[in-house]
Order: C-alpha cells, then sequence, then structure tokens
C-alpha cells in the first residue's frame, strides 16, 4: 500500500472516529439533561413521556457512537514513524483550529452561565435549565483546559504534539490563564465590595478569560514556531 | 548565562548527510517543527535534546551546539 492510500484509509478511520465521538456526546449532554431533573427545587420536571423518550434517544446516541468508535482498524503501514509524523501534523492543524474555536464556543455559552449565576446572587430559585447550563460551561472549560494542557494526546501523536517545543510553549500559554484568572479573581473582591450580584455574575467572565487567554497565546506561539522550514 | 547566545550548525550538519528537517526529526523523535526552530535559534533545546541530537549526527554536542557572545 502507497503512502497516499494508507492515509486515506487513515482519514476515513479518523472521520469515523470522530462522527462516533460526536454523537456519544450528544448522548451525554441529552444524558445530563435528565441528570439535572432530579436535582429538587425547580417545580418544572419533563413529563414521563419526554423523560422516556429522551434516555432511550440518550441511550442510542451513546451506543451508537461506541460502536462507530470501535469501528476498523488502523492498518499496521499506518503505525510507522514516518505516517504517524504525517498525521500528527495533520492533527496538529485541526487543533489550531480547535483553539480558535474555543473562545469563540465559551463566548457563546457565557449569556446563559451569567445568567445562572445571576439568579444564585439574587437568591431567585435555580431552575433546572441554569443546572444544565453551569453544568455544561463548567465541563466544557474544563476540557478546554485540559486540551490547552495537551492531556489525553494519543501515544503515536507525542513526539509531534507533546514534544519539548510543544511543552514549552503550552507552558507559556498555560501561564497567561494563570495570571489572568489571578487579576480576574483579584479583581473580584474588589467587584464584591460594590456589589456582590456583579461579583457572583461576573464569575463565569473570569472562567472563560482564563481558558479563552491561554487557546489564543497557543494558537499565536505555535503559529509563530511553524513558519518557514522546510519538510 | 548573560552574555552568551547558544548557536548551532545543525543546518550544516543535516546538509552533510543530506537529512531532511522531518527524517532528522523522526531519527531524534520530536516534531518537524522542533527542530526548525532549534535551526533558526528560535528555541534553546535542553540538555537531553542537545545530546540526542548529537547521537543521531554521531557527532560529540560541541560539534554541533557553542556558544557565542551577544544578547543571551
Amino acid at each position: 500500500m502507497s503512502e497516499t492510500e494508507i492515509l486515506a484509509v487513515v482519514r476515513r478511520f479518523e472521520w469515523r472516529r470522530k462522527v462516533g465521538l460526536g454523537m456519544s456526546l450528544l448522548g451525554v449532554v441529552v444524558a445530563g439533561a435528565l441528570a439535572v431533573q432530579f436535582v429538587p427545587g425547580d417545580p418544572d420536571h419533563f413529563s414521563r413521556t419526554e423523560f422516556l423518550a429522551l434516555g432511550a434517544a440518550a441511550a442510542a446516541f451513546i451506543a451508537c457512537g461506541l460502536i462507530l468508535m470501535r469501528l476498523g482498524r488502523i492498518p499496521a503501514d499506518a503505525r510507522t514513524p514516518r505516517i504517524a509524523m504525517l498525521r500528527a501534523e495533520r492533527l496538529q492543524g485541526r487543533r489550531h483550529i480547535a483553539l480558535l474555536l474555543m473562545p469563540a464556543s465559551l463566548g457563546c455559552m457565557l449569556p446563559g452561565a451569567i445568567r445562572a449565576a445571576g439568579h444564585v446572587a439574587d437568591g431567585r430559585l435555580v431552575t433546572h435549565i441554569d443546572l444544565f447550563t453551569v453544568a455544561a460551561f463548567t465541563a466544557i472549560s474544563l476540557l478546554f483546559a485540559l486540551m490547552i494542557a495537551g492531556r489525553g494526546l494519543d501515544s503515536w501523536a507525542k513526539p509531534v504534539l507533546d514534544d519539548e517545543l510543544s511543552r514549552e510553549l503550552r507552558g507559556r500559554a498555560l501561564a497567561v490563564g494563570y495570571a489572568v484568572v489571578l487579576a480576574g479573581v483579584a479583581a473580584l473582591f474588589v467587584v464584591a465590595l460594590v456589589s456582590r450580584t456583579l461579583a457572583v455574575e461576573l464569575i463565569p467572565v473570569v472562567a472563560a478569560l482564563g481558558v479563552a487567554g491561554p487557546a489564543l497565546r497557543l494558537f499565536l506561539l505555535e503559529r509563530a514556531a511553524g513558519g518557514g522550514g522546510e519538510a | 548565562m548573560i552574555g552568551y547566545r547558544l548557536e548551532n550548525r545543525l543546518k550544516q550538519a543535516r546538509a552533510e548527510l543530506g537529512l531532511t528537517q522531518t527524517e532528522l526529526a523522526l531519527r531524534v523523535g520530536v516534531s518537524r517543527k522542533t527542530i526548525n526552530t532549534v535551526e533558526n535559534g528560535v528555541f534553546t533545546p535542553s540538555t537531553t535534546l542537545a545530546l540526542a541530537l548529537a547521537a543521531a549526527f554521531e557527532r560529540p554536542v560541541e560539534a554541533l551546539f557553542y556558544l557565542s557572545r551577544g544578547e543571551g
């Protein structure tokens, strides 16, 4: 099998895995929406029919996703260091796009998280939607932070995505996040002296900046390091 | 160290052996980007990486890396 053919097979395998992962995550989101229904407080609940239908949908999504992820195998030829490097470099390109999308997705979720925080600060009833929004925002922020920190990388991709240079760039990017969160928390203390409600509402903003800052910094650092050179 | 800058002869050594950056990266087990940034002096490698690079060329590390007076 030629290098191009191997890469085409690998691309198909990776596409299937990606669709499977997407379906599984969708299932987890639906399951999460159902799980928050068990938290007492909000009198509004899904009906029994809605609950069963969504539960079945979540289970189906997770099962189909896991099956898709398990289907097929990467050819043995694709495990050579050269092919692994080509795959990892392609993956790096996709990770750059992901780094750019992280601030955008957090920005989209921020209004909901701020609204939920506002309900807590005002002592109003925390709805199931508020709980779901906060849980999703927290989970996604943590997931992004782990991705920026380079956790969960496949072993074949490590020579490219977790080598000395990558670790140094990640360290510099995460230092930005640390500085942002530190400054943000200090600012929250000051804001809390004036308005407790505003301080609580701003917590998600500080958290989002603590993730979005390192994502953008890492993107810029990796792009600067990647310029020039020869194949 | 103040006043010193780490220079290297990686590009020349690679050219002598007819190696591409990718081939050298595969030998050492790092990314092509790392080789590129070390060659251009953008990234200062660790002792481990410098020794691994020297081993890949079968040369002493001093033959590849040296200090020069500059804004180190």
